[in-house]
């Protein structure tokens, strides 16, 4: 099918008639204060059904693990390109105009963005997470030669070539068919039935064609008139339309700027000579831990370099 | 407005349409979803599509088949053409030969970009008959994957040709004759004009023919938008959401289309696209090759044209810093007037060039080489194929003997619009022997240039790379044996080096 062009995608499937059309506005600042959001002139574009900002989720927060992440922003911008509001419109096309519309007011506060900054200002996530057997630094320290440094890697965007999309279908008795491009269908389940209220099994989640994009999902309900937006990972994001529709990747990008696994990281490491414990603590979606483990012969190397290219490709 | 699309005979009508459609929106609202919309900015492939046009070879006319993205050419364009998507490669329940190979090399995972892939090895399937790693890269040039990985696609296209028969192969080789009446019989009538009204709002389309229509619509028309291929302007309707009011398409106006090469001189209309201009100017530049083969995708080659390129004044634009260094003129027309204007002074501020309302490039004429000069090209850029310069720099250097006796430079990413580089010439013929060029090549360029920072380089990036490239490119005059790692595609022949 793949070959043949007949493989459905989500973006490829009909949709039902009145189907709503979702698109965000996006924050332009890293970090700020929200005082206002101005949503009239988005309201009143051609096509627009409604405009939803926080304060009309009741619940707002989702996450993968901890529930802390909000659908939309509600008063502090965290990132840039942080969705802070959502149009519902007629097509695609117009609620991408009608939420270009949309005007925050916003006091820009100090963003950190690098490691580095993060580090001074011990802002972090949580409290480190430690994973230790025996006394690596009393083994360091003991060690008849050791050698220090730094790693660091750059962000890298995947670029996943499906762009974000979900199409929500409201069925019998608050229950839900969610079609999604995501590559976590049961934690896209978990969160709608959270922001919707319903017990987990009333929300079919359908994944086509496993794709490399995170999960995203779109639910819109005309009867309530509410549309309901989750996303594992915090970004939240979601297009749809019935046929071609102009996705732009940059916003694609924009918004789903907190997903870690592109995140550059930064790790102090200290090797000793007889055991090298290397370990890199991986922030991938599944907080994957990898440790790789060898025992270099040091008369094999000729210089101190040949000795780290190996450490560093072993 | 009629084309041909996939194994119909019968024309196909566009009726009146928003003249700012593309072909992928055309496609996918006529429910023709196997060609996706990734980027729809020419960056991904997964809309590619195959085009073929009536043109003459060898005094025999013939239907030329080219790979293109369909996310950034209008769908109006396809008038008088035959367009051949993912849908049309089977007959009956049998794959084309292309997509049998990928089914057996395992070239598609998610799937999303293999329609895209199909299509450009379609394409590559059609022209050629025999096929190198070389040829390959090239067709998928304009591909990307996310997921498989290019290994089993470029297996594929391996395994494809080695079964490829002689005869024959497919329904669009043993149909060419009935495909190429069907296109004649489409080109009776070419000029477009017509206009599309919604909501009370009216939008033009022109698609004059000759010369002498165009300058009849812009005298009527001076504010029209004008386009010939459009891979760059199309991204203002997908990315920016514009809808230009009135669209004049000079792609098909014969004379921009022609290439002339007197004694003294190369005149390129400015419709004529890169991948047709090419063995032109490799004729006199053969350096240009390498640096062609950077500057675009194929499927972007095929259909770009240099005089859009240069009209559109991309402070990058990578062709222009070129042209500025061999000193173009270009030939601007407008109400059947024309005056030359040297390019190296038709770029007066960021995206603002010398041309009036209703004026346009007709053609661009390159002097062409004496003997003793010398063109040197660089792209420094991440991805190799298709990416916008951090920098591009173009060195024309004359000689007397071993010394240099004029120097021509230009720059592009360096500045709001590519621009030649004065200081950093005279310092060149000054400091042309010393150890220290480097150090002298970027005093120079301070002097002259402040490059912004951006996603794609830091200013001070820029300032070092372009003084280090002055480095490299005496060196390579030298004839110093010049390592260029972005010419090390294969991981084998990194690992022999």
């Amino acid at each position: 099918m793949h070959v043949q062009g007949n493989a459905t995608y989500i973006d490829d499937m009909p949709v039902p008639e009145e189907t709503l059309h979702a698109a965000f506005a996006l924050s332009d600042v890293a970090h700020g204060k929200i005082n206002h959001i101005d949503i009239k002139k988005a309201k009143q574009a051609p096509g627009v059904h409604s405009v939803i900002v926080a304060q009309d989720i009741e619940r707002l927060n989702i996450g993968p693990i901890k529930h802390d992440e909000p659908l939309l922003a509600k008063d502090e911008i965290v990132f840039y390109g942080q969705a802070i509001a959502a149009v519902l419109a007629d097509s695609h096309e117009n609620a991408r105009k009608a939420a270009s519309l949309i005007e925050a007011n916003v006091t820009q506060l100090e963003a950190i963005v690098t490691i580095e900054q993060a580090m001074s200002k011990e802002s972090f996530l949580d409290k480190p997470l430690e994973i230790i057997t025996g006394d690596a630094e009393a083994a360091i320290n003991a060690a008849k030669n050791n050698l220090s440094g730094s790693l660091s890697i750059g962000g890298q965007e995947h670029y996943y070539l499906e762009g974000q999309v979900a199409l929500a279908i409201p069925t019998e008795d608050n229950e839900m068919v969610v079609y999604s491009s995501t590559q976590n269908p049961t934690e896209v389940q978990h969160l709608v039935a959270h922001v919707l209220n319903v017990p987990h099994n009333a929300i079919e989640v359908i994944t086509l064609h496993f794709s490399l994009g995170k999960c995203f999902a779109n639910l819109s309900n005309r009867k309530k008139s509410l549309i309901i937006l989750t996303v594992p990972g915090l970004a939240s994001s979601i297009r749809f339309d019935a046929g071609s529709n102009p996705t732009n990747r940059t916003l694609d990008l924009y918004e789903r700027n907190n997903v870690p696994s592109l995140h550059p990281m930064s790790k102090t490491i200290s090797f000793c000579e007889r055991v090298i414990l290397f370990s890199i603590f991986s922030v991938i979606s599944c907080n994957a831990f990898l440790i790789a483990s060898f025992k270099p012969d040091r008369n094999q190397y000729s210089s101190y370099n040949d000795f780290l290219d190996a450490v560093c490709f072993n | 407005v009629h084309f041909l699309l996939n194994q119909n005979i019968t024309p196909t009508e566009l009726g009146v349409i928003n003249p700012n459609t593309t072909v992928l929106q055309w496609l996918r609202n006529n429910n023709l979803v196997g060609s996706k919309e990734g980027c729809a900015s020419g960056d991904c492939g997964a809309c590619t599509a195959v085009i073929g046009e009536l043109v003459v070879q060898n005094k025999k006319q013939v239907i030329e088949y080219k790979s293109i993205n369909t996310c950034i050419a209008l769908a109006y364009s396809l008038v008088g053409k035959h367009l051949v998507t993912i849908e049309g490669l089977m007959e009956g329940k049998d794959l084309h030969p292309v997509q049998r190979a990928m089914v057996e090399e395992s070239g598609s995972q998610c799937g999303f970009c293999t329609p895209g892939f199909v299509m450009s090895l379609f394409a590559l399937y059609h022209n050629e008959k025999k096929v190198n790693l070389t040829k390959i890269n090239d067709a998928l040039s304009g591909n990307l994957c996310r997921c498989t990985g290019y290994k089993p696609i470029i297996a594929a296209a391996f395994s494809a040709f080695n079964e490829k028969p002689k005869k024959p192969s497919d329904y669009y080789t043993q149909n060419r004759t009935k495909i190429k009446q069907a296109l004649i019989r489409l080109n009776g009538h070419q000029n477009v004009s017509l206009s599309y009204t919604n909501n009370g709002n009216t939008i033009r389309y022109d698609s004059p023919t000759s010369l002498q229509e165009l300058d009849q619509v812009l005298n009527k028309h001076p504010a029209a938008k004008i386009i010939a291929a459009g891979t760059d302007l199309s991204l203002e309707i997908t990315q920016s959401l514009k809808e230009f009011s009135h669209i004049v398409n000079v792609s098909s106006v014969k004379e921009l289309q022609a290439i002339s090469d007197s004694h003294s001189e190369l005149e390129i209309g400015s419709a004529v696209t890169y991948q047709d201009a090419s063995a032109s100017l490799f004729n006199y530049w053969p350096g240009l090759e390498a640096f062609l083969h950077r500057f675009a995708s194929l499927p972007i080659k095929n259909w770009a044209t240099i005089g859009g390129n240069i009209a559109n004044a991309s402070p990058i634009g990578d062709m222009p810093p070129v042209l500025i260094a061999l000193e173009a003129e270009l030939k601007l027309r407008k109400n059947s007037n024309v005056r030359l204007v040297k390019l190296e002074d038709f770029f007066v501020s960021y995206r603002k060039t010398k041309l009036t309302k209703g004026e346009f490039i007709e053609s661009i004429v390159i002097p062409k080489p004496t003997g003793k000069e010398q063109l040197i090209t660089h792209k420094i850029s991440k991805r190799y194929e298709d990416d916008i310069s951090a920098v591009c720099m173009a060195i024309n250097i004359a000689f007397s003997g071993d010394q240099p006796k004029s120097i021509r430079i230009a720059l592009g990413g360096m500045s709001g619009i590519p621009q030649r580089a004065h200081q950093l010439e005279k310092a060149l013929i000054k400091h042309w022997d010393q150890e220290n060029l480097t150090q002298q090549a970027y005093e120079a360029l301070k002097k002259e240039f402040s490059p912004f920072n951006d996603v794609r380089a830091s200013a001070e990036y820029r300032l070092q790379v372009s003084a280090n490239l002055v480095k490299k490119s005496i060196l390579m005059i030298k004839g110093e044996n010049v390592v260029d790692l972005a010419e090390i595609t294969q991981m084998s022949s990194f690992l022999e080096a």
